[in-house]
């Protein structure tokens, strides 16, 4: 009875999880994130899965960004318990930004990033919990 | 013990589903670019796929062009009747970058009549290459021909061929992936080429300037197949283009970012510079070759 019980807790936070990431293959789940540009061109989305994450560490995506050109940064989490965060790097992998302030624990849904130099810039995404799945969104606006 | 056997049953198909994707998974990370073609440069999937990623949409140049307040001119597009020209896949592929980056030229001036006739030929071309799946032509005809939503209508067309992008790369389909982005690459660079000559505007010409640093990526991509019959020739006249290129400086200046909240977001102020030096002869050399290329493609 007891294994019974223990193959059914695993079962049922087997299917959770998968329900959970089911949704960012959802359609809809990254429409409803790229709505979020607001009059902003998508340029790119990234889907983000913890599952791929190598030992949890953030996975890295490089664009090359324009000068004089607006970029805004959207992200959406499947689950609320785990947000998604986002980093913004440079050429020279110097930080530029991020949605998550560590001091205040505060956790923005989007970053707003006017270039000034053309070159590649890096994206990381990881998840608050280390785990979930989300989606992030790349715009731009000149 | 029915549910027992039930939950059993289900848990190892579970289990034979998870190592199936893991087996799946490690070989997509580990697998390197087939080398089909002698070719001589490897770099593994996941470099190649996050290469692929990185290049910036033509739709940056071409929203740059319109800011510049140029004119639309349908004489600086490949027609759409050129189609019947493209019978092997090297042409297909080029010449849906192209007919890509046209689409996205006219749709930002809201050229219905254009919109038309370039996406049956993208319906054909990606027919033909088999990535037609991607596309949904009705809904983009529709948005095309109905709609004031020029972003909508972007969008839907940029994530069509953002996800054609993916599948192609992870289909080990890399080359036609790549003469697909080389063509619409190439493809935007002429355009704003062709209208900096007449307008001399400066931010384009900044544009043209910069694109150096994609071009770099661009042959990085072609060098996996340069030993491929036909990628050998557009292999070349890229790095020709690129010795043009080389003469062109960017310089960079370093200032701290600094960030500031707005209405609930995060807005970064950049205080970096960049700065293009090329010379007009330097421009006219990079005009006249990446015609000349362009020419080569569309014919």
């Amino acid at each position: 009875m007891m294994n019974i019980k223990t193959i059914c807790s695993f079962t049922l936070a087997l299917l959770f999880s998968s329900l959970v990431n089911a949704q960012c293959d959802d359609p809809d789940f990254i429409d409803g994130c790229g709505q979020q540009l607001k009059g902003y061109t998508l340029l790119k989305s990234y889907k983000v899965d913890s599952k791929d994450l190598k030992n949890g560490k953030a996975v890295q995506y490089s664009y090359i960004f324009s000068k004089n050109t607006t970029y805004y940064l959207s992200v959406c989490s499947s689950d609320q318990s785990s947000k998604m965060i986002v980093n913004l790097y440079d050429k020279s992998k110097r930080i530029l930004a991020t949605n998550y302030d560590k001091r205040t624990k505060k956790h923005y849904p989007a970053l707003i990033y006017r270039c000034t130099s053309t070159g590649s810039y890096y994206l990381t995404f990881e998840f608050a919990n280390h785990s979930g799945c989300g989606v992030g969104v790349l715009g731009f606006i000149k | 013990m029915k549910m027992q056997k039930i939950l059993i049953s289900f848990l190892a198909v579970a289990v034979l589903a998870c190592s199936d994707e893991k087996s799946l998974e490690d070989s997509m990370n580990e697998a390197v670019v087939e080398d089909t073609t002698n070719t001589v440069v490897e770099i593994s999937q996941e470099v190649f796929e996050e290469i692929i990623r990185g290049i910036p949409s033509p739709l940056e140049i071409s929203s740059l062009i319109k800011e510049s307040g140029a004119d639309y001119s349908e004489e600086l597009i490949n027609p759409s009747e050129n189609l019947d020209k493209y019978s092997t896949n090297y042409k297909r592929a080029l010449n849906l970058g192209v007919y890509g980056a046209d689409l996205g030229y006219i749709n930002l001036y809201d050229q219905t009549s254009n919109t038309i006739s370039h996406l049956n030929s993208i319906r054909v071309l990606t027919g033909d290459l088999r990535v037609g799946q991607f596309f949904d032509f009705m809904t983009i005809k529709d948005l095309a021909s109905n709609s004031n939503d020029i972003v909508e209508l972007l969008n839907i067309t940029t994530s069509s061929f953002e996800s054609m992008n993916d599948y192609l790369a992870k289909q080990k389909r890399g080359d036609i992936g790549v003469l697909i982005l080389t063509g619409g690459w190439l493809e935007a660079l002429n355009l704003a080429i062709q209208i900096a000559l007449i307008n001399e505007d400066k931010a384009l010409i900044e544009r043209i300037g910069e694109q150096k640093i994609i071009l770099d990526e661009i042959i990085l991509l072609l060098s996996v197949y340069q030993n491929d019959s036909n990628i050998k020739g557009l292999y070349k006249d890229f790095n020709e283009l690129k010795d043009l290129y080389d003469q062109v400086n960017i310089v960079y200046t370093y200032g701290e970012p600094e960030m500031v909240e707005v209405d609930g977001i995060l807005q970064i102020v950049d205080n970096s510079s960049s700065e293009v030096q090329m010379t007009k002869e330097q421009f006219q050399s990079i005009a006249k070759l990446t015609k000349y290329i362009r020419t080569k493609i569309i014919s």
